[in-house]
């Protein structure tokens, strides 16, 4: 287990939908490897979070592959292989956090249905992320009790507790505050930190993504634009990712 | 002028808002900030009385409103705009109609004026809220507050969820609306960084409190800790 | 309004089965016609349709309208210096009386088709002496009664949707109590509605008849 570390490939992806002309992605390549913290950034409408429902196997793209360990990600395959449903996790803006299920129930019946874990073990397990994310003593808390800012920190809880090799982050941060902001990012560096992780994930704020990622894209007109590093990302010579850093409007081509 | 004494306000046993104070000429931006979940929202229904307040009063150009007189709030209301953090247009009508809806028609003839300051372009209005992006609907929703030339205007949360492009046009429109109109705003947000670039006035609202009062500029050199958590989390561009 | 249609047929053909089944025992089917006629239009007919029409366009105008209260659309309304409740409300309690008093008095019309075609489809009994006894039994009285009914349920249906949706607030999940709200209170404001009704007439009727 110690060993092992997972590899994401995505080769010459495209995607439109069905009914619309215009390409959202337009031949995107990438590798990610374990210990890669990958930001994509883009204005609103770019195209983040369907790449992002591209790599957990959600939608299909039109072109090209999404390849984690070897195996082809797609919708079939996600059903028939438990193994690679089991590596990937993704989170959604929203939270995607169940009304009708208390805060730990939350977790539960997501382990129940990817792991062969028993009742007690994924107690513990759910318990235990509650606890790292800091909602410890909401363990029994209804959804409709806890903040925004508590409803993100629950729903990382659950992404975290599946283990998952690949950890798909739709704008993690949105809609909150600075301050909780910030505690959102240092609970997904101290996760990611002891790991054998890949993170990828979208964010419109430019902050929150220089401090969380390691490695930076910016989508434009479908293309995924990337340096190496954040600091290169800041320096790039892109006239369109100048202009989007400080944030001025840029014509689109 | 704009004047709030001391309001405050309870939900059950959770004081949301405790004694807030403050004044607003026209012409002026006030921010107020403050983590989410403090507060700023209801400040902003309070003082169009969507939600009564408990104690305290709220002066609009010196007259006391009322929030239980729904003759007076309706004058209030037309003097007082709010412009709410989701567009909240009406589903069912195009943006043209949407903008109409319930408008003298003499009012209208400025409409082009108001297009411009926030880079609304005419051919959008013929189409139906869903189908325009979020960006749009929001310009569109405050194009409907200008349309009733308030003299004040109530931004909640205008750039919250923006990506850095689209915060700027917004930041760009109400400091246009500002100096066009020259209306009175206050505008409710955790964004400090338009918050520097924009108000005349920060306000920091910590559990209900005004904590601090204050410019742009002694905001950020304020040793208050929320003060400086709020700008620790700015971008800082190496340039 | 097709749902209506099809209702209202049926509605018509069920009562004329059901009433063909106690004639037959009398061996006074000639009746079927004015009989089954006349009960569809004062009683069940508009009860009937108008739970339907509580269903199709009371749940929906209630869903909408706690739609645009929890996503502040009328807090919105309230800040143009507009009242929603004369802007928005009015004119679509309005609207959906009438509109569905309309259906109501279209779906009775109905009925009375769905009784002729079940009997002379199915229960042999010969449509024009189905029609020749409609007048015998259906008085100005019943087909009175059968208006002020839809007028009425009209009303509920479109009253009681309207203020229930209006006065949501919260989240999505209190527009689904909204829609069963408004199912409940409006379902049974009909049936109370269609008792009193059937009472009062009855009363006045037996006084004068007295």
């Amino acid at each position: 287990m110690e060993s092992y570390e997972p590899i994401l490939e995505m080769s010459h992806l495209w995607f439109s939908f069905p009914t619309e002309k215009v390409q959202i992605l337009k031949d995107i390549n990438l590798t990610l490897r374990s210990g890669d913290r990958m930001g994509v950034l883009g204005l609103s409408g770019a195209g983040k979070t369907t790449l992002l429902k591209i790599i957990s196997g959600l939608l299909s793209p039109s072109k090209g592959e999404v390849i984690l360990d070897g195996e082809r990600v797609d919708r079939q395959n996600m059903i028939k292989s438990r193994s690679l449903s089991q590596k990937m996790a993704m989170s959604f803006q929203k939270g995607g956090i169940l009304d009708s299920y208390n805060a730990w129930e939350n977790i539960d019946f997501a382990l129940a249905e990817l792991t062969r874990l028993s009742k007690p073990e994924r107690k513990e397990r759910s318990f235990h992320f509650l606890n790292q994310v800091g909602l410890a003593g909401a363990e029994n808390k209804r959804p409709k009790e806890l903040s925004g800012g508590m409803l993100k920190r629950l729903s990382l809880a659950r992404v975290f507790a599946l283990e998952p090799a690949v950890l798909l982050l739709d704008d993690p941060t949105a809609g909150l505050d600075p301050v909780t902001a910030d505690e959102i990012v240092s609970i997904i560096e101290k996760y990611a930190e002891s790991r054998n992780v890949i993170i990828v994930f979208s964010s419109a704020d430019l902050s929150v993504c220089f401090r969380l990622a390691n490695r930076v894209g910016f989508l434009w007109n479908g293309t995924l634009k990337q340096e190496p590093s954040v600091f290169d990302f800041k320096k790039s010579p892109d006239p369109a990712i100048q202009h989007f850093i400080r944030g001025i409007e840029y014509a689109r081509t | 002028m704009l004047e709030l004494k001391a309001i405050s306000k309870t939900f059950g046993n959770r004081a949301v808002l405790r004694s807030v104070s403050l004044t607003l000429n026209r012409g002026q931006i006030c921010f107020v900030l403050g983590r989410s979940g403090v507060g700023k929202s209801v400040l902003l229904k309070t003082i169009v009385g969507l939600i009564p307040q408990d104690s305290g009063e709220v002066w609009i150009q010196s007259e006391k409103t009322d929030p239980q007189n729904e003759e007076q709030m309706v004058s209030v209301r037309q003097k007082c705009g709010l412009v709410f953090q989701m567009p909240a247009l009406l589903d069912s009508l195009t943006l043209q109609e949407n903008l109409e809806f319930g408008l003298k028609p003499e009012k209208l003839a400025r409409l082009g004026k108001y297009l411009d300051w926030v880079q609304l372009s005419r051919e959008r209005l013929s189409r139906y809220p869903a189908e325009v992006s979020f960006g749009t609907q929001k310009k569109a929703s405050v194009v409907r507050t200008l349309l009733r030339e308030p003299q004040f205007i109530l931004f909640d949360e205008p750039t919250t969820g923006l990506d850095p492009v689209s915060r700027q046009v917004t930041n760009q429109m109400i400091r246009n609306v500002v100096k066009e109109s020259h209306s009175g705003c206050i505008v409710v947000s955790h964004d400090v960084q338009s918050a520097i670039e924009l108000a005349s006035t920060i306000i920091l609202l910590d559990q209900g409190q005004v904590i601090f009062q204050g410019t742009p500029e002694s905001f950020c050199s304020s040793e208050q800790p929320l003060a400086r958590a709020f700008c620790n989390g700015m971008v800082l561009l190496d340039h | 309004m097709v749902t209506t249609c099809v209702a209202g047929l049926f509605v018509g053909a069920i009562l004329a089965i059901q009433i063909n089944l106690q004639l037959k025992d009398f061996g006074a089917q000639s009746f079927l016609g004015g009989l089954s006629t006349s009960t569809t239009i004062r009683n069940l007919g508009p009860v009937l349709i108008a739970f339907l029409l509580a269903g199709r366009v009371g749940a929906f105008s209630s869903a909408e309208l706690g739609t645009m209260a929890i996503t502040d659309q009328l807090n919105a309304i309230r800040c143009l210096g507009l009242n929603p409740l004369s802007v928005i409300i009015m004119p679509r309690l309005v609207a959906l009386t009438i509109s569905s008093f309309l259906l109501l008095v279209l779906g009775l019309g109905l009925t009375v088709f769905g009784g002729i075609i079940i009997s002379s489809v199915s229960l042999k009994v010969n449509p024009l002496q189905f029609i020749s006894h409609i007048p015998q039994f259906v008085s100005g009285v019943s087909i009175f009664i059968g208006v002020l009914k839809s007028f009425l349920f009209g009303i509920i249906i479109g009253t009681i949707s309207c203020f229930v949706g209006y006065q949501t607030t919260g989240g999505a999940e209190e527009v689904g109590k909204a829609v069963r709200r408004t199912a409940v209170v409006t379902l049974v404001s009909i049936i109370v509605t269609d008792f009193l009704v059937s009472f009062v007439v009855e009363s006045i009727s037996q006084l004068l008849m007295g």
